[in-house]
């Protein structure tokens, strides 16, 4: 009788067990003679098998029996891994992944019965000889069931990570209003401890943060095989090269990411690389620029031909005849983002109906973030995704707009200049400061308010993507730390707010996102 | 056959009494540090901090369309739809209650559905029917 109780803890076992096991198994591709790597993919097989033993998944189980006897034999020397066994081996992987996501909706296993028998007609060949004919001789350098250390581990749901992080953001929050009061009513002594309460509490929750980033190499490890896979169903040669820098994100934003990618990298396979194309490569970059990560997707395939994105978009009425004529190089490439254009010229199981990449758009949309390409014919094209750096925890200059309490991150702010005097600002469209020269932006039609004469205290002096701007403020400001929190759906599709956060007396504030306001 | 039983919370709003359907995080929590939003739909009456989670505040008398003054110290009747929280303003929660039948005021032009209790008309607010109007789909 299958235990229902610890199906969830099952299955998200299994699943990154699944995807180690590719990583291990497209190791193995490049050095089929590596002991190690056979000795590890073993061990793996053998803990998914007592794991679906101990569940009842009798299917799941004999099929990790004849796998595991291949791999087995490989150790034994006798049986060469070879370009067909790597295939099959490979080809379970999407077997095993379609079993899970049975189990996950229904609790029963899909019939393995097929892939059982091609697993063990392979051992039934024992091939010992490689292509020359010769006897592969492996060097053994551990033995099978040796022991390697091992790390233990357990699996958390997001869900009790949520309820705990909230449980600290209050508590940090409760600390921030206490170290506010004691400052203002308080002794040294009382001032100190809550200092020092206040440093243990943001540790505690920058420790509980780690536990939810996740390393980029972990999500991309499965990235490789997929490209394999759909380069195979169009015929084509293609290799992802991955460099991540090391970098991680939460997870949430990752699970996101990845389907962004996905896509890309479907349309570099499909579009991208030619049939004829025998150095097909994609590369795939994650890396940091300033408060801002970029990922880039590049192909070096055959290039967009934009003439024929433009017939696409008059075509399907997006834009006039007239139009398409006077439109910028920006403009141009804008338009491979619209829904039912396509970069492809046929449509194929991957790609091709002009879909994917307004949903790219879209999706990144989502994130805050911009998408960008470029393409040079018969060398390549290059999508470069920005996103923003989630920041949990953030300082801040948090100011009040009539009703509305608003925050600009302090990482953009250049100067705060209090006004000698008040000023009204009514000719001036520029503010200097140290002979530097701002451009004056006010809130007013951002925040659809009507426009009335306020006697301005202060200046914020900010950086932007579009230079120097100055933002005159009436109303009292602060410097204090944020807590972000998920912005809530009403608020989506305004895009002059970055984020909302708790401010110190526990209250929200909308972090306004000035690069979209000018 | 056995009708199904189904679950409401009741609240009050004005000295009339409504329900809605019982979900698993319904809870009446206090009100307060409303932050209020730039340019949304009037229904809406800010963003709240509870229990880790940023709260939309939804104005209750305006969908009903009933006059209301709304207190400085409320409460709002907690609830989740789509990953977000939402808060329907309420003068005082009530007991939950489990019903067999739900009737229709086809008299009625929005919130139709009602159920008896103490053969009083205690009418419904569907939490759909509020997201539908708002535009917020599942």
């Amino acid at each position: 009788m299958i235990n229902n109780k610890y199906k969830d803890l099952y299955l998200s076992t299994y699943k990154s067990q699944l995807k180690k096991m590719a990583d291990l198994l497209l190791a193995l591709e490049k050095n089929t003679k590596s002991q190690n790597l056979i000795e590890n993919i073993f061990r793996l097989i053998h803990s998914m098998k007592g794991a679906a033993a101990t569940m009842g998944y009798k299917k799941t189980v004999h099929a990790f029996h004849a796998m595991e006897n291949i791999i087995d034999s490989a150790y034994n020397q006798s049986l060469i891994i070879d370009e067909e066994v790597m295939d099959i081996l490979i080809g379970s992987l999407e077997k095993f992944k379609q079993n899970i996501q049975t189990i996950q909706k229904t609790s029963k296993e899909i019939n393995l019965q097929q892939q059982t028998t091609i697993f063990k007609n392979i051992v039934k060949k024992k091939n010992t000889k490689n292509k020359d004919g010769k006897k592969v001789i492996v060097k053994r350098e551990k033995h099978i069931l040796g022991s390697l250390p091992t790390v233990a581990e357990i699996s958390v749901s997001i869900h009790k990570l949520n309820v705990i992080q909230y449980l600290l953001d209050d508590l940090m929050i409760s600390t921030m209003e206490n170290k506010s009061v004691i400052k203002k009513h308080g002794n040294s002594k009382m001032l100190s401890n809550c200092m020092r309460m206040d440093e243990v509490v943001n540790n505690l929750r920058r420790e509980f943060e780690k536990l939810r980033i996740v390393p980029l190499a972990q999500i991309f490890s499965s990235l490789p095989f997929l490209v394999r896979e759909i380069a195979k169903n169009e015929g084509k040669e293609a290799e992802l090269i991955i460099e991540d820098n090391d970098l991680a994100l939460d997870k949430s934003i990752l699970d996101e990411l990845i389907e962004i990618l996905i896509q890309l990298l479907k349309n570099a396979v499909a579009h991208g690389i030619s049939k004829d194309q025998k150095n097909g490569r994609i590369n795939l970059e994650a890396r940091l620029d300033g408060e801002m990560m970029k990922v880039i997707v590049q192909d070096n395939g055959q290039g967009i031909d934009w003439q024929k994105i433009m017939d696409q978009a008059v075509k399907h009425r997006i834009i006039s005849k007239a139009k398409a004529k006077k439109l910028t190089v920006k403009e141009v490439k804008g338009l491979i983002f619209s829904p039912g254009i396509s970069s492809g010229k046929s449509v194929s199981i991957s790609s091709g109906r002009g879909v994917g990449l307004s949903l790219v758009k879209d999706k990144v949309a989502e994130l805050k973030g911009s998408v960008e390409v470029d393409s040079v014919s018969k060398k390549g094209t290059s999508f470069t995704i920005t996103l923003p750096l989630p920041l949990s925890i953030f300082r801040s200059i948090v100011f009040s707009f009539k009703e509305h309490a608003l925050a600009v991150p302090l990482s953009i702010v250049e100067k705060i200049v209090k006004l000698e005097e008040v000023k009204d600002f009514k000719k001036s469209k520029f503010f200097v400061d140290n002979r530097k020269k701002y451009k004056l932006i006010y809130l007013f039609e951002t925040l659809a308010m009507p426009r009335f004469d306020a006697l301005y205290k202060y200046v914020l002096l900010l950086k932007t993507k579009e230079g120097r701007v100055a933002l005159p403020l009436f109303g009292k400001i602060t410097e204090q730390e944020l807590v972000n929190k998920k912005m809530p759906t009403i608020l989506k599709d305004k895009d002059y707010i970055k984020g909302v956060a708790v401010s110190e007396d526990g209250g929200p504030v909308l972090v306004i996102d000035i690069n979209n306001i000018i | 056959m056995v009708k199904k039983q189904q679950k409401f919370i009741l609240f009050y709003i004005n000295d009339e009494k409504f329900a809605m359907p019982l979900l698993g995080d319904s809870q009446f929590i206090s009100c307060d540090k409303v932050a209020i939003l730039p340019d949304v739909d009037n229904r809406i009456t800010g963003l709240i901090y509870h229990g880790g989670n940023i709260i939309t505040v939804l104005n209750t008398a305006k969908f009903l369309d009933i006059k209301y003054n709304l207190p400085d110290e409320h409460n709002c009747l907690l609830f989740s739809f789509s990953k977000d929280f939402y808060g329907l303003i309420v003068d005082q929660g009530g007991e939950t209650i489990k019903v067999n039948q739900v009737f229709t005021d086809r008299n009625k032009k929005q919130f139709k559905k009602y159920i008896k209790i103490n053969k009083q008309k205690v009418y419904i607010l569907e939490t759909d029917k509020i997201m539908e109007d708002l535009k917020i789909y599942d």
